[in-house]
């Protein structure tokens, strides 16, 4: 059976049509399933639908008409199911939302706008986590196998697992956030955040600009006890240490930064004249001078931390007001539509499942639990160079820029 | 199907040589349903001991001398999709039918209604088991992976067999092996109280008809004791311990 089951005007359109021959019910056959709340329009939750309804008596372009009301129509299985059968002959389109609205509605109010069908460009290049199951379960369980017998809660357990164990290390990073930074210089982490891949801030021209950590050069402390006279912290009347604001938070939001990383000078429009007098000059801004600035420092960009006890990414100063990038790595398992594992490390999932059962199972020889090991690591090599995206003709080129003497 | 009339008809003509007794036909009925239970009740651990062969590779690929197919395909009789029914004061799921009663549930399949609709594999566990499922976040059940596990309920005066399924599915269908109904030969009495074979009324053996030898060895076995014949008990035993020898070598 071929894997792709959608006609080219649903791929790529998000259209499928009909044309009634008298019936009720007409079964929607695309990628993604309907989501349906209402066919009445007046009912907010009509918006929530991923798709419109559009009838036109000829079918010519232009003739199309928004097909809505209440009971007007019902959704059942992916089965788009009339009240009154439309009369036969008259065309019948579903229109799954777009961004551009889709070809049939005639007015804005009328068009289709959403996402549903970008959502489903290029899902090809994925399989989804609940046929990686079912694929294991048919391909390596059953009598005469390795794994004769398996619980599908182990084989759903350990393909989680492997998916999040992946996302860590393997697959592509596909989220980021952008966002402005507040003047409150801290922004909140976002909610399927696991760990960062990079900050950068972007400027007008769109180039990103790297951030680095400030783990070295300041810190956000866990617990900002309030202190007594004799520097022991202070309780309330539940018994409970009193917490203040930190003073290190708040230095470094007020610290300039050019301070730190050593391009001061430029705030100095005296310099030249001064330049033989700073060798005398006493001050924060004496930082790193004396063994030569860390060049992990010496970064204009800006800085940013991870404020744990606020779950707040922090940044610098100097980096107020404007637009940065957060590139994270989640878990693969945060929403539904994340459950899902690139083709070219499909047969890594199923070697890490596999191993990972079979090395769990009493009484299986560890000559097997070994070969299967390697198996999952010569796998998992595989799908890393692959998703590692090494195109020849890029290399070539970055290379050429390397060197005056590397040419074809 | 066996033929019960032929299986009675063979066994009074055995007991009948050399006048050593007679079995009337409320007799032959109640150890024809033991019998029969006795056949059918050992597919299983055949089944078990049969599959070794699958499970070590050595099974033949032929296409009628498979006896694991073979057994297989006796249960095949007896092999229902059954429509549990959901009842909402236990939160169960229930199949009550005192005249085709489980023997096994097999599959489980949860129908959840929707957007597409899902008919889903329900994992089968333990009460200890789907509590630790359900309380672990990468294995808790979900529409896709629903989990259940079996209890039972009191009804009328007996207990049925119930299933609690997580999550709660808009309809249930197992795949079930059921008993066999008990084999009846019927009659009625002629002109000189002779008993005459009643066809219409008569209820045949639903095991299947390779079995009609096990079946009649069978019943002799136990018509040796009741006519207390060692003879025939030994014959019996002794023709029945080949088959079984034969098959399962």
């Amino acid at each position: 059976m071929a894997h792709i089951t959608e006609t080219n005007a649903q791929y790529y359109q998000g259209a499928q049509g009909f044309q009634s021959t008298g019936g009720t019910d007409y079964p929607a056959t695309f990628n993604q399933d309907l989501v349906y709340f209402t066919s009445d329009p007046t009912v907010n939750t009509y918006a929530l639908n991923n798709f419109k309804v559009y009838s036109s008596a000829t079918g010519l372009p232009g003739t199309y008409v928004e097909t809505n009301g209440a009971g007007v129509f019902d959704v059942e299985n992916n089965v788009l199911k009339f009240g009154v059968a439309p009369p036969v002959g008259t065309f019948i389109v579903i229109q799954l939302k777009k961004l551009d609205g889709g070809i049939y509605g005639a007015t804005e109010a009328e068009k289709a706008f959403g996402d549903t069908v970008e959502d489903n460009y290029g899902g090809y290049q994925y399989v989804k986590l609940n046929d990686i199951v079912n694929n294991f379960m048919v391909g390596y369980v059953g009598d005469g196998k390795i794994i004769q017998t398996c619980k599908k809660s182990d084989v759903v357990f350990f393909a989680k697992r492997s998916l999040q164990e992946f996302s860590y290390d393997t697959l592509k990073s596909i989220k980021s956030q952008e966002l402005t930074v507040p003047a409150s210089l801290s922004l909140v982490i976002p909610q399927d955040y696991v760990n960062y891949v990079n900050v950068s801030w972007i400027d007008a021209l769109g180039v990103k600009h790297p951030l680095y950590p400030n783990n070295n050069i300041t810190t956000n402390p866990y617990y900002n006890l309030v202190q007594g006279d004799d520097g022991v912290p202070t309780q309330d009347t539940f018994g409970q240490d009193i917490e203040g604001t930190s003073l290190t938070e708040e230095r470094w939001r007020n610290a300039n930064q050019k301070l730190i990383n050593g391009t001061w000078y430029a705030d100095f429009d005296w310099f030249g004249y001064a330049n033989s007098d700073l060798w005398s000059l006493n001050g924060p801004w004496n930082w790193g001078r004396l063994y030569g600035i860390d060049p992990q420092y010496s970064n204009s960009n800006g800085f940013f931390g991870i404020n744990e006890r606020t779950g707040h990414f922090t940044f610098s100063s100097n980096l107020v007001d404007r637009l940065v990038v957060i590139e994270y790595i989640s878990d693969g398992l945060a929403y539904d539509l994340d459950t899902k594992v690139p083709k070219l490390a499909e047969d890594a999932m199923y070697k890490s499942m596999l191993y990972n059962i079979v090395s769990v199972r009493a009484g299986q020889p560890e000559g097997v639990v070994q070969r299967y090991k390697k198996d999952r690591y010569a796998a998992l090599r595989n799908a890393k160079i692959r998703l590692s995206n090494i195109k020849l003709e890029e290399i070539t080129q970055v290379m050429r820029g390397k060197s005056k003497w590397i040419k074809h | 199907m066996v033929d019960i009339n032929t299986v009675y008809t063979t066994v009074l003509y055995i007991l009948n040589k050399e006048q050593r007794g007679y079995i009337p036909p409320a007799e032959f009925n109640s150890l024809a349903t033991q019998v029969q239970k006795e056949i059918f009740n050992s597919y299983f651990p055949d089944g078990n001991q049969l599959n070794r062969a699958n499970q070590q590779n050595i099974q033949n690929d032929t296409e009628f001398f498979n006896m694991f197919k073979d057994n297989a395909f006796k249960i095949s009789y007896f092999e229902q999709d059954v429509d549990f029914v959901y009842s909402a004061v236990d939160d169960i799921w229930t199949y009550n039918n005192p005249s085709r009663s489980l023997y096994r549930t097999g599959e489980i399949i949860s129908t959840y209604d929707g957007n597409p609709t899902l008919n889903s594999v329900t994992e089968f566990a333990s009460k200890k088991e789907f509590t630790e499922i359900t309380n672990s976040k990468l294995t808790s059940p979900t529409t896709q992976y629903p989990l259940c596990y079996i209890t039972n309920v009191l009804s009328a005066s007996f207990y049925i067999v119930a299933l609690k399924i997580s999550p709660q599915p808009d309809s249930v269908k197992v795949n079930c092996v059921v008993n066999p109904r008990n084999p009846s030969w019927a009659f009625t009495t002629g002109t000189l109280g002779q008993y005459l074979y009643d066809f219409n009324n008569s209820v045949m053996f639903e095991i299947d008809s390779s079995e009609q030898t096990n079946l009649i060895t069978g019943i002799l076995k136990y018509a040796g004791v009741i006519i207390r014949d060692p003879e025939i008990i030994q014959a019996a035993t002794q023709e029945a311990a080949k088959v079984q020898q034969n098959e399962k070598a």
